[in-house]
């Protein structure tokens, strides 16, 4: 797999900004509404006829991986997933700055940044849009 | 009411007057009466502003309601309500706009903002984390509303994404059609706009950072993918709604002969090819959009005349721009539904007030020389960015037609009323309810005017159920009754009216359960809805209403439809209220509530002060 090449796969012309995705996310992961806490991102301003996804692109050299001092964040193996590891983390938003992608989040008060770990093969903002313009790749 | 369980708890109350502001602990008691939204916003006008307050006097409040569902992902929730005393029309006032607004308050810990007393220059108010803000928006005065929130969002990048809502320059010139727009969207009827044009705050935003938490999560996903699950299977909305938005009815009106044409002469729109379901998506749409939360997405990106690209416009707006000034080209519509958004001019109101004029010209009762020498007549939708413009910022004719078609009918000096179509100084919305009984009694005794929707939506249930003889008044008091009560309620929650097509009280009483942990069913919830209604009634009959004000202009009284099938029909306006107030446990002499019904709905005070009042007049006859 190629940098840049999604394992979430976006539409754009599907996609109506409705941000249940983002919500969905933030329920799984956090047990709350709110969309600040989500694994991923549609960016629908300033135009909102060409929304974007912001989400972990699964990189062969992650730019996260790399920029990470204290080597915080570790790589699945065969995919390119990433999961930070909390204790070795020292919240220097390094990673947050390096991603390409805008893919990793860390919001105000937390402890360590949070990215997309497709819900182990089964991501719930897939199943939760409701026009199928998030697609998981094969 | 728990705080942590759907509810915050907390009421944000800022001053305007003095720069101060409070944090209050929002009345439990208020919330189990009320829920949210609509309802709680009633009430709570109804405690905090008298009824003989001036509505752009400093005594005027705006106050701003979320709902129990809003911020959580019950479907098409994310919204939020204004609730103030109309410069349009002198009575209770709520508006609903979608959009991120509410869901920031919530996330910043407020179920509610109440706005009060007047800046003495531009301010705008900002809620960052929870905490509050003046400052000046003397840079931003002038600026149109999508000016005003792309400077205000660059300005404001250091906290963060903020979410606004914001006055144009028609809020700035106290236009009584003025609304607030929020983003793309607008909390459009009856000039709220204006109220905060008078409070000289031009705009609010509001960044929460804290999470939307429920009583029982699990509990409340099942519901919510319940919701879903309904959503999904109505074809009305997932096929029709989703694909054609709100416009998708313009074809069904129309052939029933009640799509008002020509400031209502006809109820058959001859050029109606232009506005009809499939031509408006092949022309106009460029892109499908929904409101958060909303899994039908029945708004759309059009583009239009110039260039310009709007969201929407819905039903509304093509018939106000469109049949109701005889104009077909829906590029034209697009236009001058974007200046609206941009100046801030509620579309209903600013076209329906355009088309008064139209017919004023086509009778010679207006020169052109008081129309500044424009062409103001049917069909001719060059005229109408021009006249937005002049009426946004009272220009020339755009002055006398600025407040809307009430003000515009006897600034005009023409003293035949009987075309000049309102409802307690409101436009009426665009169903012709000569060919659907019931409609009359959602625009002649409605809360806040001449509303199409407020007093419940029963244009589906007259046109498409197969329940209902649509020229008979048989039975529509109760109809307006049922439609009246769900819809207070989803006003309330705050849940949009189309979701509630699939999700009636049913789902809405397992989805409150589970978020607040407390018991909800179907019977208490149409007592919200109730109390609601009787709250709002009450308010306006303090102010003065009463029976003879629940009518429509003479147009729909006198005037039987020519053609279409709906030729021949009349309003018979008495037999529908003496039915209507009988429903609704009203007195048929005076409209009011009854002293009975009103303790009935645990509103024991609002009796008493209904009772004091009648008393007062009639000692002073």
């Amino acid at each position: 797999m190629s940098i840049g090449e999604r394992i979430l796969v976006f539409d754009p012309c599907k996609c109506t900004s409705c941000s249940i995705c983002e919500l969905t996310c933030s329920v799984a992961k956090e047990r709350a509404f709110n969309s600040n806490k989500a694994r991923l991102k549609v960016i629908s301003e300033p135009d909102p006829a060409n929304p974007d996804l912001l989400s972990c692109h699964m990189c062969d050299r992650p730019a996260c991986v790399a920029a990470c001092p204290t080597r915080a964040i570790e790589i699945g193996e065969g995919v390119g997933m990433v999961w930070i590891v909390k204790q070795d983390c020292t919240a220097c938003r390094r990673c947050v700055s390096a991603c390409p992608f805008g893919a990793i989040n860390m919001w105000e008060g937390m402890l360590s940044p949070v990215v997309c770990d497709f819900c182990a093969g089964q991501p719930k903002c897939v199943q939760a849009c409701p026009w199928a313009a998030l697609q998981q790749s094969d | 009411m728990r705080p942590g369980a759907a509810y915050t708890g907390r009421l944000l109350r800022v001053d305007l007057s003095t720069g101060e502001w409070a944090v209050e602990p929002l009345d439990g008691a208020l919330a189990d009466q009320c829920l949210g939204g609509r309802a709680l916003g009633a009430r709570l006008l109804y405690d905090e502003v008298h009824p003989a307050t001036d509505p752009l006097g400093t005594a005027n409040k705006l106050i701003f309601t979320t709902g129990p569902l809003v911020g959580t992902l019950a479907p098409s929730t994310a919204r939020w309500c204004v609730s103030t005393k109309s410069p349009q029309t002198g009575i209770y006032l709520f508006s609903i706009c979608s959009g991120n607004l509410g869901v920031e308050l919530k996330k910043s810990g407020f179920d509610v903002l109440v706005v009060e007393g007047r800046s003495e220059t531009p301010v705008y108010l900002r809620i960052t984390n929870g905490r509050p803000t003046l400052s000046s928006s003397a840079h931003l005065w002038g600026l149109d509303t999508f000016s005003t929130q792309e400077v205000l969002q660059q300005e404001l990048k250091r906290f963060g994404t903020h979410s606004l809502a914001c006055i144009g320059p028609a809020g700035e010139q106290l236009s009584k059609m003025a609304c607030i727009i929020s983003g793309r969207r607008a909390a459009g009827r009856g000039g709220p706009g204006a109220v905060m044009g008078a409070k000289n705050l031009k705009a609010i935003a509001v960044r929460g950072i804290g999470d939307v938490t429920v009583a029982d999560l699990a509990g409340f996903m099942t519901c919510v993918n319940e919701a879903r699950r309904r959503i999904d299977a109505a074809p009305f909305l997932r096929q029709a709604l989703s694909r054609y938005g709100s416009a998708v009815s313009v074809g069904l009106v129309n052939e029933r002969g009640m799509l008002p044409t020509r400031n209502w002469q006809s109820g058959v729109f001859a050029d109606a090819q232009g506005i009809l379901p499939q031509s408006f998506r092949e022309n106009a749409v460029i892109k499908d959009l929904a409101c958060p939360t909303c899994p039908i997405g029945c708004s759309k990106l059009c583009a239009g005349t110039d260039g310009s690209v709007s969201e929407g416009p819905e039903y509304e707006t093509i018939y106000a721009f469109g049949s109701a000034c005889g104009i077909g080209d829906i590029g034209r519509i697009v236009q001058a539904d974007l200046l609206c958004d941009q100046l801030g001019l509620d579309t209903i109101a600013a076209g329906v007030t355009i088309a008064f004029v139209m017919e004023c010209f086509q009778k010679g009762l207006v020169t052109s020389e008081q129309l500044d020498g424009l062409p103001v007549e049917f069909g001719r939708g060059e005229v109408l960015p021009v006249l937005l413009r002049k009426m946004a910022l009272r220009e020339g004719i755009g002055d006398l037609l600025a407040d809307g078609v009430l003000l515009a009918q006897q600034r005009l000096a023409v003293s035949d009323d009987s075309f000049a179509m309102h409802a307690k100084g409101m436009e009426l919305g665009g169903y012709d309810p000569r060919g659907a009984k019931s409609q009359a009694l959602v625009f002649g005794a409605g809360p806040r005017g001449g509303c199409h929707h407020a007093n419940g939506y029963v244009i589906t249930a007259e046109l498409a159920s197969g329940l209902y003889d649509r020229f008979s008044v048989n039975g529509k008091g109760g109809l307006v009754r049922g439609a009246r009560d769900l819809r207070t309620v989803l006003d309330s929650t705050i849940t949009c009216a189309f979701a509630g097509i699939a999700n009636g009280l049913d789902i809405t009483a397992e989805l409150l359960a589970a978020a607040t942990g407390d018991d909800w069913d179907m019977t208490r919830l149409v007592e919200v809805g109730e109390r609601c209604s009787n709250l709002e009634r009450a308010y306006n009959g303090l102010i003065g209403i009463r029976r003879e004000h629940d009518t429509l202009p003479g147009r729909l009284l006198h005037e039987p439809l020519l053609e279409g099938a709906s030729s021949g029909q009349i309003v018979e306006m008495d037999a529908l209220l003496d039915d209507f107030y009988a429903t609704c446990g009203w007195d048929i002499v005076s409209g009011l509530p009854t002293e009975e019904k009103l303790r009935e709905l645990g509103l024991a005070d609002v009796a008493d002060d209904l009772a004091e009042q009648v008393a007062d007049s009639s000692l002073r006859a």
